[in-house]
Parts: structure tokens; sequence; C-alpha cells
């Protein structure tokens, strides 16, 4: 028996078995989602080429809000690393990252993009449809078939660059009038019928929404940052959540330079990263005002 | 000879050989252990645990076209060496519940 370098797709799999693993032990409340969480054939998924199986690289799981905090305390107690917090991943700040020696990386999620409903309700909602799967002889949490469905088509509508023919939207060309009618009740359920319209089309119809702005620059891939900025600040709920949206996103992401670097930024550093960043938004603000002001025609 | 099962902690994958590349079993004791990889005859042996086939050295023997007293001591040891690494547990040991299941009521 020898120690190696095992696939990919293998330490996926055992990620997502000794987070369940944890899960139980502390008492937490976890729903698999993405990757080999999908159960593909059960969706006829299989044999797409971008078969979330095979390219995951790492493991996502949903994690009751409420129980955030147990499942952080056990995987750290467990050799768990923390990589990125919640506010040092992506621009939602919906999910931590951790890592350990010989396994994939965990995504702990404490909502899912797209979906407004208050987390607790929602996860709350995912919970009581849950299903079993089994994953490296392991029994897993899964959320229910159409609300895996639904869980790659609101990923999907935040892919960059997002193309009404790729396969990304497989989920929801790949259902038939009658899933595509539940998926849209579930979708209104979770409230997340913007991202579900963004990716599925009919985005208009929810223009009043504070997040459509959002929705639609992300789905069409908007490489504006100033644009995208100021959608998520429309789409914050309630003004203090704005405020710190707005400025969350103009600091630098110094737990991914941190992580670049191998060490935590000195002094020094984190000043040098603030001037850049602050620097750069004014670049942006600036290229933005000039591209507004020029006659359409000569807008790039 | 002692019989065997999979321990309920451990994870495992099994992932089909072919004309080129032999099957491979990947496991790890869970949550904190490293994962291993057996290959070949382990491979197979391990195969046949988890399948809880009733007499796995026969079996290993006909599949291998070896007289069972042969291989059945190596057999034995390397099973051992499992259970001492807590990836199988013999099957006379009870099994302990999952954490978070409850006994029926």
């Amino acid at each position: 028996m020898n120690e190696e370098v095992l696939p990919q797709r293998t330490t996926v799999l055992f990620t997502h078995a000794v987070a369940q693993f944890i899960a139980d032990e502390v008492g937490a409340d976890v729903l698999h989602i993405k990757g080999p969480a999908v159960e593909s054939n059960a969706l006829a998924l299989g044999a797409l080429p971008t078969d979330p199986v095979r390219t995951s690289v790492d493991a996502d799981v949903l994690v009751r809000p409420a129980h955030i905090s147990l499942m952080l305390q056990g995987l750290t107690r467990h050799g768990w690393t923390l990589l990125y917090d919640f506010s040092g991943g992506s621009p939602f700040r919906h999910a931590a990252t951790l890592g350990r020696e010989g396994l994939a990386n965990v995504d702990v999620h404490r909502y899912f993009p797209g979906i407004e409903l208050e987390p607790e309700a929602a996860f709350s909602r995912l919970w009581e449809d849950r299903r079993s799967l089994t994953i490296a002889a392991q029994r897993i949490h899964v959320p229910s078939l159409l609300a895996q469905r639904l869980i790659l088509i609101l990923h999907a509508a935040r892919s960059p660059a997002f193309d009404l023919t790729k396969e990304a939207r497989a989920p929801w060309v790949s259902a038939d009038p009658e899933t595509r009618g539940d998926l849209a009740r579930l979708a209104a359920d979770l409230n997340a019928d913007v991202a579900f319209r963004a990716a599925t089309g009919g985005l208009d119809l929810v223009r009043n929404e504070p997040s459509h702005d959002l929705w639609a620059a992300l789905s069409t891939g908007e490489a504006s940052q100033v644009r995208l900025w100021r959608a998520r600040v429309r789409a914050a709920r309630g003004w203090r959540e704005s405020v710190r949206t707005g400025v969350s996103l103009l600091a630098p992401n110094t737990g991914r330079m941190a992580s670049r670097i191998g060490r935590p930024l000195n002094g020094g550093e984190l000043l040098r990263a603030y001037v850049e960043q602050a620097r750069r938004g004014v670049r942006a603000l600036l290229r933005e005002t000039h591209h507004a002001d020029a006659p359409p025609g000569d807008r790039k | 000879m002692r019989t065997y099962r999979v321990a309920s902690d451990v994870a495992y994958e099994q992932v089909m050989g072919n004309s080129q590349a032999p099957g491979v079993v990947y496991a790890m004791v869970m949550p904190d252990g490293m994962p291993r990889a057996l290959r070949g005859s382990a491979a197979m042996l391990w195969s046949l645990v988890a399948e809880e086939v009733a007499d796995p050295v026969g079996e290993a023997a006909r599949l291998t076209g070896v007289d069972r007293c042969v291989i059945e001591g190596e057999v034995a040891e390397f099973m051992e060496s499992l259970v001492r690494e807590g990836l199988l547990e013999p099957c006379s040991s009870l099994r302990s519940p999952a954490p978070g299941v409850r006994p029926p009521t």
C-alpha cells in the first residue's frame, strides 16, 4: 500500500465524506451541492462534457446558517485551515474555503447566491425535501432532485460570459415542461426569481427588483467593475448593507493576497494594497464617467 | 480464518481498471486519516471484502488461479495489517452507530 497523489475526483469525493462525518459529529445540518453531489444520471446530465462531477475541484456544502460556527469549529478541530473567510472569497461573501493536506478544499456556504429568501428559512425549505446519496461509501445529505437542478441553474446564471447556448444551461434545457413549472415554483418559494430568470429568460419581467441589475450584469458577463459595483450596492438589502457592500467591494482582498504569497501581509503591504485598490477604483470610475459622456457611437 | 468488513468510518472509492492500468482502491479513515492507495491483489482483496463475499480467500484463489493453501497465510497477514490501520474490522466486533444516527425507538 502506497501513499500517493490521488486523482482530483477522488479527493473531492473524500472531502464530501469527511465534511458529512464532521457535520454529524458536531450536529450541524449540511446539504452537499454541486460537483459529485449532483445526481447527474437522475437529472440526465451525465453525458455532458461539462459534467459537474468531472469538472469539480472542491467540495461545496451548504450549511444551516445557525450551524455555521459549529461546522467551522469542527473542521478546524480536525486540522482544516481557513484559506478564505466569507469576506475574502467571492463578492457575494457567501462561502468560506478551508483546506487540509491530502484532500480537496471544502467551500462552506452560508447561503447560495441567487436565493434571496432569508438564509435560515431558505435552508429549512431545502432541508425538508433532502435526499441521501452515497459518496465514497458514505451517506451524505443532498437537496431534492428539483433543488439540485435549480441550484445548477442559479450557479450558471452567475458564470462569467454566460451564454445561452452553453451546456451550463443543460439543467434547464433538459427539463420537461412539468419540471420547468416545478422549478419556477421552487424558485418563487426561495425568492430566487431574479437569478432564475437571468438564467432561463424573462429577466425583464422582474426589472423593478433591486437585484435585477446585478443578475443582468452577471448573466451577460458584464466586464465593467464599476457597473458591477453599482449593481451589487443596489441589490443589497437596506441602507446599512448597501454601505457595507459598497465599502467592502472597494477594499483589497487581503485574504487572497496572503494566500498567494504564503504569509499574512505586513503593515506596509496592507497600506500599499489599500492605496492601489483605491487608485484602481478611481481610474475605473473616471473611465466609466468618460465612457458615459461619450456619444453612443464612440463607446467601446 | 477471521472474516472482515470495511470499518464504518472509512471512505473509499474503487476505480475500475482496464488493459493499460489495473484497478485501484483509495481508502481513508475519517475524519483525520490520510488517503491510501491499494493496487493489484490488495485492491482485489479489498473489493471482495467490500462486496461481502462469503469466502474472500477462496474467491481470491479462484480468481488468481493460485492454490488456496499458498495464499491463505499472506491474505490473513494483509487483512490484519488493514485492521491495525483502521481500514477493516473483524466481523465479530460490534459496529458503532455513525455519529448522529439514533437507534430506532
